[in-house]
Formats: C-alpha cells, sequence, structure tokens
C-alpha cells in the first residue's frame, strides 16, 4: 500500500527537475555530456567528504561538522570544474549550437548545475526513497528544492568566479546559502515544533533568492 | 574465460560493497527516525522427524496495533468488517489454537502479541493488565506422549489436560510475547500498550495510528533430516550431569546403584523467558540439597553396600533427551571407532588427555563405569515446588503398582513422612499418587527411558500433584518474592524425606524399624539455590562457579536451546560445578586457586587437572562427576562433523539457526493520505513542467535566448 507513497515522494522530489531537463536540455547532446561531467565532479566532491567522515570516527556523529566539511568540499569542486570548463570554453562554444550566443557561459552553468543537484539529489535521497516502500512516511520537498538550488548556485558561481573582475559577493552569497540551506535541514530532527516546515520555508525563500539574482545576471549579459 | 571469472569476482564483490553500504545507510540514514526497534521476545521454529512446530513467517508482517482483553472483544475483532491488517495483542489464556487459527482465517491478523504480564498503563495503582491466570499451559493434554514408555499403550492417562495445545502447532505468522522483565522489554511492552490505547482511543479510524512491524524469518522447512541437510537447523539439547561420591564406581564393582534423578530445564512457547520454576529446577534443587545432606553423613555413603548416582537431566521437555540419551550410552556397548590425540573439527576435545574419544565424539567415556544392570531403584523429583497456602501433599508415582519392590519404596517414603515435613507438611505428608484408587502410572519422567530397558527397576517419581500437572511448560511457572519462603520450606520437607529414604536405602535399612537418621537437609542452603536460579542471578554462589563471567545478568532463561559441545549451558554449569565439589575427594591440598591460579593444583580447565579429575571453581578435584550430552536419540553425529537422523520414530527435534527476529514500532498514515501524497507529488511534476515552460517563454520574449 505505500508504493503510493514512493511514487509520491519520488514525483515530488524528481519530478520539476526532470520536467526542467526533459524541456531544455535533452535534445542538446553536448549539453547532456556536460550534465553528465558535473554530476562526476559532484560524485568525487562526496566521495572525499565521505573519506573524511570514515576517517575522522569520533566527528561521525556529530552531523554539523559533517556537514560543514561536506559544503566546503562541494564548493571546492564546483571551483576546479568551472577552471576546467573556462579551460574548454572556447571549444565548447565552437561546438555548440548558437556560437554566438552571449548565453552560452549561461547555459553551461545552468546545465552544469542541473547535473550537481541531480546527483545529489539522487545520492542523498535514493536510500531514504527506497526504504520508504517499508510501511512508513516521509517528506520529499526538500530533495527537490535542493535540486533547483544547485542550478542557481552554479550559475552564480560561474558568474562570480568569471574574470577578468570576480565577483566575490556572488561567491559568498553560494558558500553561506549552500552552509545555511543544509544546516537549515538540521531542524527536521530537532524537537522545534514544525521544525521540517519552517526548514523547508528557509529554504524555499533561499531558493527564490537565488534564482532572482540568477536572473539578474542573465539580464546583465542581455544588457 | 578469465575474463569471465574476473567478471564474477567484480561483480561479487560491488554485490558485497553494495550489501555494506545499504546497511550502513539504512541503519545510520533514516531508520531512527521513522521506527523505533524494539526487542523481541519471539516464538521460533523446531523441527522433528514428522511434525512442524512453532512460528515463523517468511516476510515481515505489519499492521495497525489492537488489543483485544477479553473473548467477547475478539470474536467482535474476528466478526467485523475492518479493512487492513491488524496486530492482535492477545492475553496468553485466549491463545487457544482455535482463536490463532480463526484469526488467521479472517485475514485481518497479520501477526499475534501474546500478553503475559504487566501493568496497566492507566491504572494509578498499576495493577496488572490482566488476571494472572492460576493455571495455564501451552502444552499438549498429553505432553511428550510419542516418545515416552507408554507411547504404544491403547489407553493412556493425559496429565495435562488443561493444555492450550499451541506447543505443537506450526503457525505461518509471528507470535511475539509482551513480558517486561528487563529494560528493554518493558520498553517494548510500554510503546506497545500505549500504542493499542492510542489507537483505542482513535476508533482506529481517525490516522495516523500506531502500528509495529514483526519479523520472525526462519528458513527451517520440512522435517529434521531436510533441514539438518541444508544446514539451516542444529539439534535441540544440552549437557546432562550426573556425579556420585563414590569416585572409584566401575562397571565390575559389583555394587547396586541408586539413581537420584531431576530434570534441570523446561521450555515454553517462549524459550528465552522461560522460568520453569516447579517443572524444571524445583526438582534439581531439592536434588542438590539431597547430595548435600548425604555428603554429611558421619560414615561416608561411598562405603554404604550401594552407589548413590545423581543425575540431572537437560532438554527432558524434547522427547526426554537428556535422559533417553544417557540410558543408551550406558546401556549399549561402547565402542570407539576413531581415537586422534589432537583435537579434529568434528570434535574439538583433547581425547588423548582426557580419555574420551573421537568418533563417536567423547570428551571422556567415564559413563561406562556405569553398569545399567547393577541399577537397584530410581528416587525421581518431579516438580517439587508446592506453591499456595493449601496443606503440603506430595504423592509417590510408580509404573506397575504390583511391584512389590515399588511397594517398598512408597511404603518406605510415606512411613518417613509420617513425623510430618517442616512448616506446613502434615503427618504423613508424602503419599502413594494411587491412593484414590485410580492406576495413572507415571507422569511425564526421566525414570520412563530407564524402565524401557528394563521394565522392573524400582522407581518412584515424587511430586506435589496427584492427577494433573499445573502450569506445565508454561511462561506462568514463575516466581515473585514472596514465593521464595514458602516454596523453600515445600522443597525442604520433600528433600529432607527423600534423604532419609535414600540414606536408608543404601544401607537396605528402608523399611527396618526404628533408625535414627543423622542427617538433614540444609534449608538455608535451599532458600540460597532458589534465590540465585530465580530472583537473583549475581548472587555469590553462581558468580563463584561461573568465574565471574557473567555477572550481572537479568535473567537466565531455563530452557534447552541449540546443542554445542564444548559450552554447556549456564544452568548445567551450574549444577554441574555444585555436585561436583560436593562429592569431591576432600584434598590435602589447601592452595587459593582463585587468588594464585599458578598454585600447585590449580587449573583454567580440565586438561590442567590430572587423568580423572575435574577443574572446579580453578582448583583440581577427584570427583566423578561429568557432562553428558543430551540431544534426541533419533540424532547423531557422523564421523565429519554432522548431524543426521538415524531413527525418525524418536525423538529428533531441531531447530532453525538462521533466525531475524525483530520488531518495529511506528506511525501509519491513512491510505486517504497516501493517495494525497501520491496527487501531490504529480501535481508538483505538473507544476515543475508548467514552470518550465513559463521561465523557458519569458526567458525568450525578454533576453532572446533558444
Amino acid at each position: 500500500m505505500t508504493l503510493l507513497t514512493f511514487f509520491g515522494c519520488a514525483l515530488t522530489a524528481y519530478g520539476p527537475p526532470l520536467a526542467i531537463f526533459f524541456l531544455t536540455i535533452a535534445k542538446d547532446a553536448q549539453l547532456v555530456i556536460l550534465m553528465v561531467s558535473s554530476a562526476f565532479f559532484w560524485l568525487i566532491s562526496i566521495l572525499a567528504a565521505s573519506s573524511i567522515w570514515f576517517i575522522a570516527k569520533p566527528a561521525r556523529t556529530e552531523n554539523a561538522i559533517t556537514i560543514l566539511y561536506s559544503v566546503l568540499l562541494q564548493e571546492l569542486f564546483r571551483w576546479l570544474f568551472y577552471k576546467l570548463i573556462s579551460r574548454a570554453e572556447s571549444g565548447l562554444i565552437l561546438a555548440s549550437s548558437n556560437p554566438t550566443s552571449p548565453y552560452n557561459r549561461s547555459s553551461f552553468a545552468f546545465v552544469s548545475g542541473l547535473g550537481f543537484g541531480f546527483m545529489s539529489g539522487l545520492v542523498t535521497y535514493i536510500t531514504l526513497l527506497v526504504s520508504s516502500i517499508g510501511p512508513g512516511v516521509i517528506t520529499s520537498i526538500t530533495t527537490c528544492i535542493f535540486i533547483l538550488l544547485h542550478i542557481t548556485w552554479m550559475m552564480l558561481a560561474f558568474e562570480g568566479f568569471s574574470c577578468p573582475k570576480r565577483k566575490f559577493y556572488y561567491i559568498i552569497w553560494v558558500v553561506l546559502s549552500h552552509l545555511g540551506a543544509s544546516y537549515v535541514t538540521l531542524l527536521n530532527e530537532s524537537k522545534i515544533g514544525f521544525g521540517c516546515i519552517i526548514g523547508i520555508l528557509i529554504n524555499m525563500v533561499i531558493l527564490i533568492v537565488s534564482a532572482v539574482a540568477s536572473l539578474m545576471t542573465l539580464k546583465k549579459v542581455h544588457k | 574465460m578469465y575474463i569471465n571469472t574476473l567478471l564474477k569476482r567484480l561483480l561479487l564483490l560491488s554485490l558485497l560493497v553494495y550489501q555494506v553500504l545499504s546497511i550502513d545507510l539504512a541503519d545510520e540514514a533514516l531508520e531512527p527516525y521513522i521506527y523505533d526497534k524494539l526487542s523481541p521476545i519471539a516464538c521460533s521454529r523446531s523441527l522433528n522427524s514428522t511434525s512442524v512446530i512453532g512460528c515463523q513467517s517468511l516476510t515481515s508482517r505489519n499492521g495497525i496495533l489492537i488489543l483485544t482483553k477479553t473473548q467477547e472483544s475478539l470474536d467482535d475483532f474476528i466478526s467485523s468488517k475492518r479493512k487492513g491488517k491488524y496486530i492482535v495483542i492477545l492475553p496468553y489464556e485466549l491463545m487457544t489454537n482455535k482463536n490463532l487459527r480463526l484469526l488467521e482465517s479472517s485475514g485481518k491478523m497479520s501477526s499475534v502479541l501474546a500478553l503475559i504480564n504487566g501493568t496497566d498503563p492507566n491504572s494509578p495503582d498499576s495493577s496488572p493488565i490482566i488476571p494472572r491466570p492460576i493455571d495455564l499451559s501451552p502444552d499438549e493434554k498429553c505432553p511428550n506422549c510419542q516418545f515416552d514408555l507408554y507411547r504404544n499403550d491403547q489407553s493412556r492417562y493425559h496429565w495435562n489436560p488443561k493444555g492450550l495445545e499451541i506447543l505443537q502447532e506450526s503457525y505461518e505468522f509471528p507470535i511475539f510475547a509482551l513480558y517486561p522483565y528487563d529494560n528493554s522489554s518493558t520498553i517494548t511492552y510500554e510503546e506497545i500498550i500505549k500504542g493499542a490505547n492510542f489507537n483505542e482511543k482513535n476508533a482506529f479510524e481517525n490516522f495516523p495510528l500506531k502500528a509495529a512491524e514483526l519479523k520472525s524469518i526462519m528458513f527451517a522447512a520440512i522435517d529434521a533430516s531436510t533441514c539438518l541437510r541444508r544446514n539451516w537447523c542444529y539439534p535441540i539439547g544440552g549437557h546432562s550431569v550426573y556425579s556420585t561420591p563414590s569416585v572409584d564406581i566401575n562397571e565390575n564393582d559389583g555394587k547396586p546403584i541408586i539413581v537420584v534423578s531431576a530434570a534441570m530445564d523446561s521450555k515454553s512457547l517462549f524459550q528465552d523467558i522461560t522460568f520453569g520454576l516447579n517443572n524444571g529446577i524445583s526438582g534439581s534443587i531439592a536434588l542438590l540439597a539431597i547430595a548435600d545432606a548425604l555428603q554429611k553423613s558421619p560414615t561416608p555413603v561411598k562405603d554404604y553396600k550401594k552407589h548413590i548416582l545423581f543425575t540431572l537431566f537437560s532438554g527432558e521437555s524434547w522427547g526426554y533427551s537428556g535422559s533417553q540419551r544417557f540410558v543408551k550410552d550406558i546401556f549399549e556397548p561402547f565402542e570407539c571407532k576413531q581415537n586422534s590425540t589432537i583435537p579434529t573439527v568434528s570434535c574439538g576435545f583433547d581425547t588423548g588427555r582426557l580419555g574420551g574419544c573421537t568418533f563417536p565424539c567423547f570428551e571422556d567415556i567415564d559413563f561406562k563405569r556405569i553398569n545399567f544392570n547393577q541399577i537397584d531403584s530410581i528416587f525421581e523429583l518431579s516438580s517439587v515446588a508446592a506453591k499456595g497456602e493449601q496443606e503440603l501433599k506430595y504423592f509417590v508415582h510408580v509404573d506397575d503398582e504390583n511391584n512389590i519392590k515399588n511397594k517398598l519404596l512408597v511404603q518406605g517414603l510415606g512411613k518417613l513422612s509420617a513425623g510430618g515435613g517442616t512448616g506446613k507438611g502434615g503427618a504423613g505428608f508424602v503419599r502413594s499418587a494411587s491412593e484414590d484408587g485410580i492406576i495413572r502410572k507415571l507422569p511425564p519422567s526421566s525414570s520412563m527411558a530407564f524402565l524401557e530397558k528394563n521394565r522392573n527397576i524400582p522407581s518412584v517419581v515424587i511430586s506435589d500433584f496427584q492427577a494433573s500437572l499445573s502450569n506445565y511448560n508454561s511462561e506462568y511457572d514463575d516466581i515473585n518474592d514472596l514465593d521464595v519462603q514458602s516454596i523453600t520450606t515445600s522443597i525442604c520437607s520433600i528433600a529432607n524425606v527423600m534423604s532419609h529414604a535414600i540414606w536408608l536405602h543404601a544401607q537396605d535399612l528402608l523399611n527396618s524399624a526404628n533408625v535414627n537418621v543423622p542427617i538433614a537437609v540444609n534449608c538455608t542452603l535451599v532458600e540460597e539455590i532458589l534465590n540465585c536460579l530465580t530472583v537473583n542471578y549475581s548472587c555469590p554462589l553462581l558468580n563463584s562457579f561461573y568465574n565471574d563471567s557473567v555477572s550481572g545478568l537479568d535473567r537466565i532463561a531455563h530452557s534447552t536451546r541449540m546443542f554445542q559441545y564444548s559450552s554447556p549451558s549456564l544452568l548445567s554449569l551450574f549444577h554441574y560445578n555444585f555436585l561436583g565439589k560436593l562429592n569431591a575427594v576432600p584434598s590435602d591440598l589447601n592452595t587459593d586457586c582463585v587468588n594464585n591460579i599458578d598454585g600447585v593444583g590449580c587449573c583454567d580447565s580440565n586438561v590442567d587437572c590430572k587423568f580423572g579429575e575435574i577443574c572446579i571453581n580453578y582448583s583440581c578435584m577427584n570427583s566423578f562427576t561429568r557432562f553428558h550430552h543430551s540431544y534426541g536419540i533419533g540424532l547423531e553425529f557422523n564421523d565429519e562433523g554432522n548431524v543426521i537422523v538415524v531413527d525418525p520414530e524418536k525423538a529428533t527435534w531441531v531447530e532453525s539457526i538462521s533466525v531475524d527476529y525483530s520488531i518495529r514500532f511506528f506511525t501509519i498514515t491513512s491510505v486517504g493520505s497516501q493517495i494525497v501524497e501520491l496527487i501531490f507529488g504529480i501535481l508538483f511534476t505538473a507544476f515543475g513542467v508548467i514552470g518550465a515552460l513559463l521561465v523557458k517563454s519569458y526567458l525568450r520574449k525578454t533576453l532572446k535566448i533558444d
């Protein structure tokens, strides 16, 4: 009977990102490849994080510490990925469907973000989703928000990293909001009433702010 | 080829990694937030050659908790039109086979929790949640009858007429017990009962409701030999103990042997909480008290005309495994087919050092020093706790009323009790069980195994019941602090009479007039042992024998589980050590081995001692006290160490080894709210699609992006 819950949760978590994927990226092979490689980078970051977790036995149960280093590692790999993309950018633009478009970099950022987000959504949520086939029930909106957040973070971060004039306020926002959004999920297990709802609301606010900021960057390119 | 094997290995490796990861993730990620893991007290699956008993299910079962306190509420539940699956909490008294089968066929029951004990959380003075039954036995009306002396008799007496008859049934759903006795079982009990009350308050309609998942997965199936071959089962058995003050006993010494016997364990539906006070340890405590009294005889009893052999059998509830195997081994000629001086895989004993045999595997073969043909008589202590306020009475059961030697024993015991017991036993409190004119023959007893080989051995079985067993193999065969004093008095009274009878009989003086008996049972010792085995498991007496390795135990289950060659149960270990020390030849060495293990005559195990000596409490002692394996005599170990069925007619009980018990407690939502979740998911996805399209068209319009 809880197969219903399984599909409900799966659609809630992955439905909107999948919709974005199929409506925008799927038809462009180059972007799909880019997405997969960014997903791979996220995986490496989480491999590093889990190695630290495995070695640092006493800190294993301290979720706050685990979140701190895994978020920082993710941001580090985001930057490494950016470095890689910026090296390959000229080639990528050349091979893209519309080499003259000023938005190529933004669309690379967008798909890379989706790749990051998908992989994090899969890794963090799929085991929980499987256990929802059991008799218990859980929430999945947070996963969806996180995937979307990763898109905006990637776009903002690319904008922030881009030379010649680095915009550090974007980078700071990305790191801080990533940390903030992650720490807010700790509310789920706290004893504060409606902890998880407060967490989801805060995450939504972060998402809206980040999305608006990403749109602004696009508009800037337009000018 | 090479790549093929490599791929296979890779696949295996990745499977392994996946398993490790998935276990870790499942345990550490979400489990604790959705489920409350509780500790189960389970009914397990056992098989013999002809039947399958106990409980198991191949999948985990979950359902909404419901407590049906009375037969009416149970009937209501069975006939109601409820939907969904329920875990039915049943008072133990209502767990008749009929009720369980009705529940099973109703299709509404996923599993059963047996409510045995516990307090009512709603009651201000914490009164019990259900009234305690006076007499309840889950066993058959004629327990173990297919394996006993009278198995081929046309009509026979049924000793357990009130038995619920659920022990020999096979249930394909989990049955766990609610029985708070330690920290974790109390938590389980409280959560479950609170959950059931919560559901009742919400009329089983206002979701979310409290539910649980019971898992009781065992792979034992078909019959004993199949299960043994598949390696899913292991024999049920333990270690019997025999001991005699006659350290020089020899099969050719021509001295008659008096056997003093008792069973030391019990069983019940839920093996982990088996207490077996009356059926089980009451007899063995009396036996230890008798051995202690005889040891204080002014003339050492080993110098009398007859040997006195104490036997404490294990696994008697499982087709008389202990007594039948012991009798078989001392009765049949023994041939050691293979003797290796080093321990082998199939037989882990240092047989060269201890005089044993590698195949058949025995640590020592000293049981051959007991000559079956020399057995003169058997005194058996059945249930002798005699709880309750009524006048103390004991009954002597015999197989053949007309056997003149039986008559002499019964008369002798009656005469010795003429002076009354200590406390509530009136004059002549030991009587013939057939004094009401009804011949019932022997109740379930170990003597039958001896009589099977020689029906003429005079044997008496002493018990506190005349016509029917009470609380037989029941979880209610237990004790509370208030009982200790009264049970001590009872056991002490009967042990005193028995010790006198045995002391006299060993000198052929049982029916002589006016012999002054200079021995008496030490009632303080009886109380101490009773306390140790029932109330205070960390008492000094037990701990000194367990070498302090098991202090702080909450409970010792008085049940027989899987047989393991070299690890006797705590109960066997205690009896062995107690009798071993008692019947040892006093030693000149006075080394304090407890504090100085390297001293002369000190030891860690029997291997450290001289040949024939045993190691008790770190000291080597010259004592003829031994363990003897007990598992069904229909089973044997082969030379590879595997167990096979050799006689399906005999006891061949085996128990499932691979067990996965668990009980999880959680909150369940209604199907309606799950549908809402699904619809939410679909809508959310649709919203995502529309959102993506809108943003795309917005971007195309304002920013001219494709």
